[in-house]
């Protein structure tokens, strides 16, 4: 028997929009058809490429990006776009990362007839792009953007007779004087969504750990006997 | 008329079963894939009890024989969860999720989590039946052909007239569960988790625990145990895992061709050897048996 | 009605059955019903009857006659002796009630209620040693007589009587009749069943004295050799039940339900036993 722990999900106390790591994804709307090119970038090296096709006709809302797992593929760095992806021209690029360290950003390219442009750079969030937080230490944390901060207070789900299931998301808007609430309190699992009215990138520090309670769950069940059992 | 006749009242059969019956130690193993869970046993099983009633159409009657589970180690191995954040919808409409969160796992368990629960002591089953009288003739294979009788003797390779109990049918109940197997499993349970869960933070720890939920619960449902824990364990035991199956064959094997109840040489000794003299040894004929409601007969001649 | 009515075990042996577990004695320890001096063990040919052995006994050198002294001529104070053989060469045992053979009329017939009758046939012979040879121990004694008397008579004879010089052995051999009882004999839990004799009787020796004479000969040799040593074990009357059931198996005792144990009834022996559980 072996557990295996996410140790990157589990030790991260800090989550950053501008180099992606475990717990947080960046949502883009394609927003027009055409062809797309993408750069997964890690630091200052090029990890992977990628081609979207993005238009009417195709169903998905979502292409769903791992950009750990395409990081670690043996295309890296071949001339040809080996990771092909298609989404509707009105869906999104979700990025994230399943485990590892992290620390990835994308450029998305629209391939024009003569020329590429940068039409997305992960490290800068604009209207209509959103970053998604899930915070699962219990603790005070501050989210920050430049010239801003937020508290967060992570609370740890109460024990009790059914499993947890945390509440829908909250939302926090990133606006050109800061952000919007300037406090949330969630629970632990429970995500958070960053909108953005102003280009921004945030960034989310654990900064007060709260302190661990009981491990042990509370038996709720109770076993009765029956007598006579007879086969 | 036969040269021999030899007479057993019941009470002398009882006693000469007593003494097989406490000669029975065996011990067993089986397994088997559920699904969600998989289960296995060991199992040492000794007898105990047992009333001999002899019958007047040649049979013997075993009534309510105990079976002793010593031990029965059960050992369940339970698939958690994984246990993942995110998937959750970011954005909704009327026909379904537009955008949807990635989902992220934190935690699993590769295989399973191993439960061993220690049900020594704690079921009771009862065998019953019926069985004939065998009577068979053994030819040791190790003695070679002419060979004589002194010499095989000698070398503890003797024939052998044996009388064995012969299975007609066997009937296994089980009788009771205690009511502490519940407790038992619970306590395995969290004893099996804070080995999985010990060695995290304690913030992890409460977060996976309440994720997961009361984690008895959890076991039980992917256990498939509803209320009643004993009728669970009894339908696992005998049904799933085979084990009462299991003892039946190996008490109905111990009897049949495993131990005789009454064996003896051929030929038997009649006057023990003694300085520069052999053993004076008479062959025995024609073995046969009777039971009736009152005793067992065994006639036999004397051979030439 | 059952065996084990009175009982825990019952096991009997029928006369027919007890006849042929003599014939298997006989046959595999012959040197308890063959006598006989040196003489006769290194030329069993001079035997008045061929000695039938089982194979096993010739294989593993085991005696086929039980090797005596020679009988003391008296008036040689022990110094010469007559080679001689005795053998039991038929024996056959008849339960009440008696109907194998006929019992002779000194034994009182008919065969009583829990007796067992004997019928034995007996040879024997003394070597009757020649003329020539005499001659020369009778000067060797005359000899001796000057000489050694008085440190015979302090000392005693020394040495088994020397065999009278080789002459021709005289067999002859009559017909035996015994009356016989059994009984319980040995240790609690390692009972045997032994034959103790009743009465025996010769057939037609004269004078009747001679008779008689040669009668206690031949009882008290049964009595003290070959009875003592042919003892039935309670394992083999029970089919080694108890041996190999651990069960502590004891003479059920005499009672109104059990006038006697072990009985003789029905042309057959038979025994019944309590069963007494071990600790």
């Amino acid at each position: 028997m072996k557990a295996r722990v996410n140790t990157c999900a589990v030790q991260q106390s800090c989550l950053q929009s501008s180099a992606l790591g475990v717990l947080g994804s960046i949502a883009h709307p394609v927003g027009r058809p055409g062809e797309y090119s993408g750069r997964v970038m890690h630091g200052k090296s090029q990890v992977a490429e990628f081609s979207l096709h993005a238009g009417p006709d195709v169903d998905a809302t979502q292409v769903t990006i791992d950009l750990a797992r395409i990081a670690g593929s043996p295309l890296v760095g071949q001339p040809y776009k080996a990771h092909k992806y298609s989404v509707n021209s009105d869906g999104y690029l979700m990025l994230f990362v399943s485990e590892g360290l992290g620390g990835f950003w994308v450029q998305l390219s629209s391939q024009g007839t003569y020329r590429s442009r940068v039409v997305f750079d992960s490290r800068r969030l604009k209207s209509g792009d959103l970053f998604i937080a899930t915070l699962i230490r219990p603790g005070t944390h501050q989210a920050k953007m430049p010239r801003a901060v937020a508290a967060i207070r992570v609370r740890a789900p109460e024990a009790s007779d059914k499993a947890f299931q945390p509440p829908p998301p909250a939302g926090m808007t990133c606006t050109k004087t800061g952000f919007v609430p300037k406090r949330l309190e969630v629970y632990a699992t429970q995500g958070i969504v960053f909108g953005f009215e102003t280009t921004s990138r945030v960034q989310i520090d654990l900064t007060k750990p709260a302190p661990a309670r009981s491990a042990k769950s509370r038996r709720s069940a109770r076993w009765r006997g029956r007598p006579d059992i007879r086969r | 008329m036969n040269h021999m006749t030899v007479a057993a009242s019941e009470q002398s059969f009882q006693a000469v079963f007593n003494h097989l019956r406490d000669g029975f130690h065996e011990t067993a193993s089986g397994g088997g894939d559920f699904g969600p869970f998989s289960a296995s046993y060991d199992v040492g099983v000794r007898l105990e009890g047992g009333t001999i009633d002899l019958q007047n159409n040649n049979t013997v009657l075993l009534s309510e024989l105990d079976i002793v589970y010593d031990p029965l180690i059960l050992r369940l191995g339970i698939d958690i969860p994984e246990i993942c954040v995110g998937g959750f919808c970011i954005i909704p409409s009327p026909f379904g999720c537009i955008l949807r969160a990635p989902r992220i796992c934190i935690f699993s368990a590769d295989p399973d989590i191993q439960i061993d629960l220690d049900l020594s002591g704690l079921i009771e089953s009862e065998i019953s039946g019926t069985f004939s009288i065998d009577t068979r003739y053994f030819v040791d294979p190790g003695r070679p052909a002419g060979m004589s009788d002194h010499d095989a003797q000698d070398a503890d390779v003797p024939n052998k007239w044996q009388l064995f109990l012969n299975p007609g049918w066997l009937d296994i109940d089980l009788i009771d569960i205690a009511d502490t197997v519940g407790n038992i499993l619970d306590a395995a349970i969290d004893s099996a988790i804070d080995g999985l869960l010990g060695w995290l933070p304690g913030w992890v720890r409460s977060l996976i625990r309440a994720i997961l939920g009361p984690i008895v619960a959890l076991v039980r449902a992917i256990l498939d145990i509803a209320d009643d824990i004993q009728e669970w364990l009894a339908n696992l035991l005998g049904i799933s895992l085979g084990l009462f199956n299991t003892v039946v064959t190996l008490v109905a094997d111990y009897f049949a061709s495993r131990y005789p109840f009454l064996e003896f040489e051929d030929p038997i000794q009649v006057l023990d050897p003694g300085v520069n003299l052999i053993a004076v040894k008479v062959p025995i004929r024609d073995l046969d048996v009777l039971v009736t409601d009152d005793e067992m007969v065994v006639t036999a001649n004397v051979g030439a | 009605m059952a065996f084990t009515n009175h009982c825990d075990v019952f096991g009997s042996l029928h006369e027919a059955g007890i006849n042929r577990v003599v014939r298997h004695i006989m046959l595999q320890r012959p040197s308890l019903f063959n006598y006989g001096t040196r003489l006769f063990a290194q030329q069993p040919g001079l035997l008045c009857e061929k000695i039938e052995a089982h194979p096993e006994v010739e294989d593993r050198g085991n005696p086929i006659l039980t090797v005596e002294n020679p009988l003391p001529v008296p008036g040689t104070n022990g110094l010469y002796g007559f080679d001689f053989c005795v053998q039991i060469v038929k024996l056959e045992i008849d339960f009440h009630p008696g109907n194998v053979f006929a019992l002779p009329p000194e034994l009182n017939p008919p065969l009583q209620p829990q007796r067992l009758a004997l019928r034995l046939t007996v040879c024997a012979a003394i070597v009757c040693p020649d003329d020539r040879g005499l001659e020369d121990i009778v000067k060797d004694l005359e000899t001796r007589d000057r000489d050694d008397q008085r440190k015979d008579d302090e000392d005693g004879p020394r040495l088994p009587p020397t065999p009278l010089p080789r002459g021709k052995p005289a067999c002859f051999c009559i017909d035996v009749f015994g009356v016989a009882q059994v009984t319980f004999d040995g240790p609690s839990g390692s009972e045997r069943v032994c034959i103790k004799l009743v009465g025996l009787e010769i057939v037609d020796v004269r004078p009747d004295g001679l008779e008689t004479s040669l009668e206690c000969f031949l009882a008290t040799t049964l009595r003290l050799a070959v009875l003592p040593r042919a003892k039935i074990p309670l394992d083999f009357l029970t089919l080694e039940l108890g041996k190999y059931g651990s069960l502590a198996l004891t003479p059920t005792p005499i009672s109104a339900d059990v006038p006697h144990n072990p009985a003789i009834e029905d042309d057959q022996l038979a025994v019944r036993l309590d069963l007494t559980v071990a600790p």
